[in-house]
């Protein structure tokens, strides 16, 4: 299977692809609302509302750095999604592809914390700390997860991930490795059992200031997130593009909605996990499961080397 | 024209709701929730998200002052109504509705972006700033202190700054004065909780006496009661669906007393909590009163067959129980002992200090 690198001016399709797919996840939540009518237009109507509605300021805020953190997690997705092969196709297949998401996904320790800084609001300030917290429990674990497709693909581009894929997606291989790196979009997408720092008990918390075009961007970086997140773990354990009959680009589209349509739907299904209790969790159960997961995978992969020898 | 009205119709037709309701119009605040649930409108959290400002019954005093800074704060196009009675709330929420579609634009005067009038803002009888729907944004030094000194009018937006004190470690930490309440999610509104953070931990906390009715709304419905109470602190958890079949369940026993109905989805739902690990891992050893936990109190107000009220005899339980958590774990404890603020017994709420 060869891999086509799109020229530059890729990055608009792409770019639009990704607000297709935040669209699409905006969509599939306020459908899954318990009840309510006209529920399928809800992301038009909230749009249109956001669109209407002029930005308010809080007393003395720190203006740039807040719209640098409202406006960050989109940016963070569109950076990420260059990396992030779709069908036969990407955008760049960069030689550290994993490394440069795996960068992305650390910039949002800044930018939420950012988002949480800026208003000049204490509860604001508390959910930015506590997506600190969740950030110091999460982020290793995730990090073990990107690497064991890398160990098990002897690569760092997504590309050969994919392609090592060949007769078997990883998923079988590396389960673990699959739902850590599932939940870790959930947790820096602070979305669903891992919104702690956005809740009702602080009145949404990092997000309970801003208005209008800020909102609205912030709730896109969100669903944006989410998007390139599920279509990260199409390539990195369910074999990309690969399926039998349609062409690729159907199988990473079917592939994406579906995971996609997973992370969304956990949101009003479970509790919130308080970051305290996730920190506890993610140290002493995860962190221990996902090494033993390298561990396997790394052993396998060698023994594959030395057969090959 | 055309594209401008079309644009205004999509906007307000999932008017984003933030409902202010005194204590003794429970009949109020459930049809605004019901409306909301059948239309799709939302219920929220904070002024900036919300459109339509809902004041349901005699909202006076210390809700009064809140329901005008949080109307102030709103960044508008926005409208307000004012409900007296549970009757023919659907029709003047559509009403209002349609009036929000219709609604100009206003300049907002936000005098702090300017750098001028800080005196202004100073002087909305202490509520410094935004957000009372929060805890309370308090970036000052003191709380509701009629007329700020002049060594405040430096500091940032005539806010002052935090004073420090000793923390549980005896180290020194700045302690941030901050109110919970009047308006929040999952909470008794009116009730307001003064309490003292350091970083977001509580270091003491008393309650203000606040406006108190006597109504026995609840008392007629005890069932009803219990499953109000749960689906707010399932609210606090943040467990939506959850928080929704409570809410079901609550709104059977209010229209039919016959308990047949909403049996099924109780037990199904009393099942799901039960075996949530998630409400397992936050509940449990959270505000012990009695022998009896957070969880046990929420799988108590679960059981269909029980005629007890499930509030505390009196806010002291709770301002006891949240000295020193945190303040996730604080709101959870106080939704796990909610206060009946409609009957008379509980118009005065003794302070308590840690």
């Amino acid at each position: 299977m060869s891999v086509t690198v799109w020229p530059v001016w890729g990055v608009l399709p792409v770019a639009l692809a990704v607000l297709a797919f935040a669209v699409t996840a905006a969509i599939l939540d306020s459908a899954a609302a318990p009840s309510g009518s006209r529920r399928l237009a809800a992301t038009v109507f909230e749009t249109a509302r956001l669109l209407r509605q002029p930005r308010r300021s809080t007393p003395a805020p720190d203006a740039l750095l807040w719209r640098i953190g409202t406006a960050g997690p989109l940016m963070v997705a569109l950076l990420m999604a260059v990396v992030v092969p779709f069908g036969n196709g990407v955008l760049s297949n960069l030689n550290v592809g994993i490394v440069w998401f795996n960068a992305m996904d650390v910039l949002l320790w800044a930018l939420w914390w950012l988002a949480g800084w800026g208003p000049n609001s204490m509860v604001a300030l508390v959910g930015a700390y506590r997506f600190l917290a969740q950030a110091l429990a999460y982020e290793l674990p995730l990090m073990f997860a990107l690497t064991a497709p890398a160990v098990a693909a002897a690569s760092l581009d997504v590309t050969d991930v994919v392609a090592a894929q060949h007769h078997q997606w990883f998923i079988v291989q590396m389960p673990v490795a699959t739902l850590v790196f599932l939940g870790s979009v959930v947790a820096y997408s602070v979305w669903g059992p891992m919104s702690h720092p956005v809740a009702a008990d602080l009145a949404g918390g990092m997000l309970a200031e801003p208005t209008g075009i800020d909102r609205l961007v912030a709730l896109a970086g969100r669903y944006a997130l989410l998007a390139v997140g599920a279509a990260m773990a199409v390539a990195l354990f369910l074999g990309g593009g690969s399926g039998p009959w349609f062409p690729a680009w159907a199988w990473s589209a079917f592939k994406t909605l579906l995971i996609l349509a997973i992370l969304v739907g956990v949101r009003r299904r479970v509790p919130v996990i308080r970051a305290e209790k996730f920190m506890t969790v993610a140290w002493t159960v995860v962190l221990p499961l996902i090494l033993l997961q390298v561990l396997v995978v790394a052993i396998l992969a060698a023994r594959d080397a030395s057969g090959v020898m | 024209m055309g594209m401008k009205r079309t644009l205004a119709n999509w906007a307000a037709s999932r008017p984003h709701i933030l409902m202010v309701d005194a204590p003794g119009f429970t009949d109020v605040r459930i049809a605004v929730e019901q409306w909301c649930l059948r239309t799709g409108a939302v219920l929220v959290w904070t002024p900036a998200d919300a459109d339509v400002l809902v004041l349901g019954g005699s909202v006076e005093g210390v809700l009064a002052a809140a329901a005008e800074e949080l109307w102030r704060e709103m960044p508008g196009p926005r409208a307000r109504i004012q409900l007296d009675s549970a009757d023919k709330v659907a029709e003047r929420l559509d009403a209002t509705r349609r009036e929000l579609a219709a609604a100009k634009l206003e300049i907002r005067g936000d005098e702090w972006v300017s750098g001028a009038g800080h005196n202004a803002l100073a002087s909305h009888d202490g509520h410094d700033g935004h957000d009372m729907t929060g805890p309370k944004a308090e970036h000052s030094g003191h709380d509701m202190h009629a007329g700020h000194d002049m060594s405040a009018m430096s500091m940032p937006a005539g806010l002052d700054m935090a004073e420090r004190a000793d923390d549980r470690d005896r180290l020194k930490l700045d302690a941030v004065p901050f109110s919970l309440g009047p308006v929040l999610p999952g909470w008794s509104t009116g009730l307001v909780i003064d309490i003292v953070l350091q970083g977001d931990v509580i270091q003491s906390a008393a309650a203000r006496p606040g406006a108190a009715a006597s109504s026995d709304f609840w008392a007629l419905h005890p069932t009803a009661a219990r499953f109000d109470c749960a689906s707010r602190l399932l609210t606090v958890l943040g467990w939506q669906n959850a928080a929704a079949s409570a809410a079901v369940v609550r709104d059977h026993h209010l229209e039919t007393s016959e308990v047949a109905g909403p049996i099924e989805r109780a037990s199904r739902l009393h099942r799901q909590v039960e075996r949530s690990r998630l409400v397992r891992a936050q509940l449990t050893g959270l505000a012990v009163v009695d022998g009896a936990d957070a969880r046990d109190r929420l799988l108590r107000w679960l059981t269909s067959d029980d005629d007890q009220l499930p509030f505390a005899s009196s806010i002291n339980a709770g301002l006891a129980a949240i000295q020193g958590l945190e303040l996730s774990s604080a709101r959870l404890a106080l939704a796990s002992l909610p206060v009946d603020l409609e009957s008379a017994t509980m118009s005065h709420h003794a302070g308590h200090h840690g």
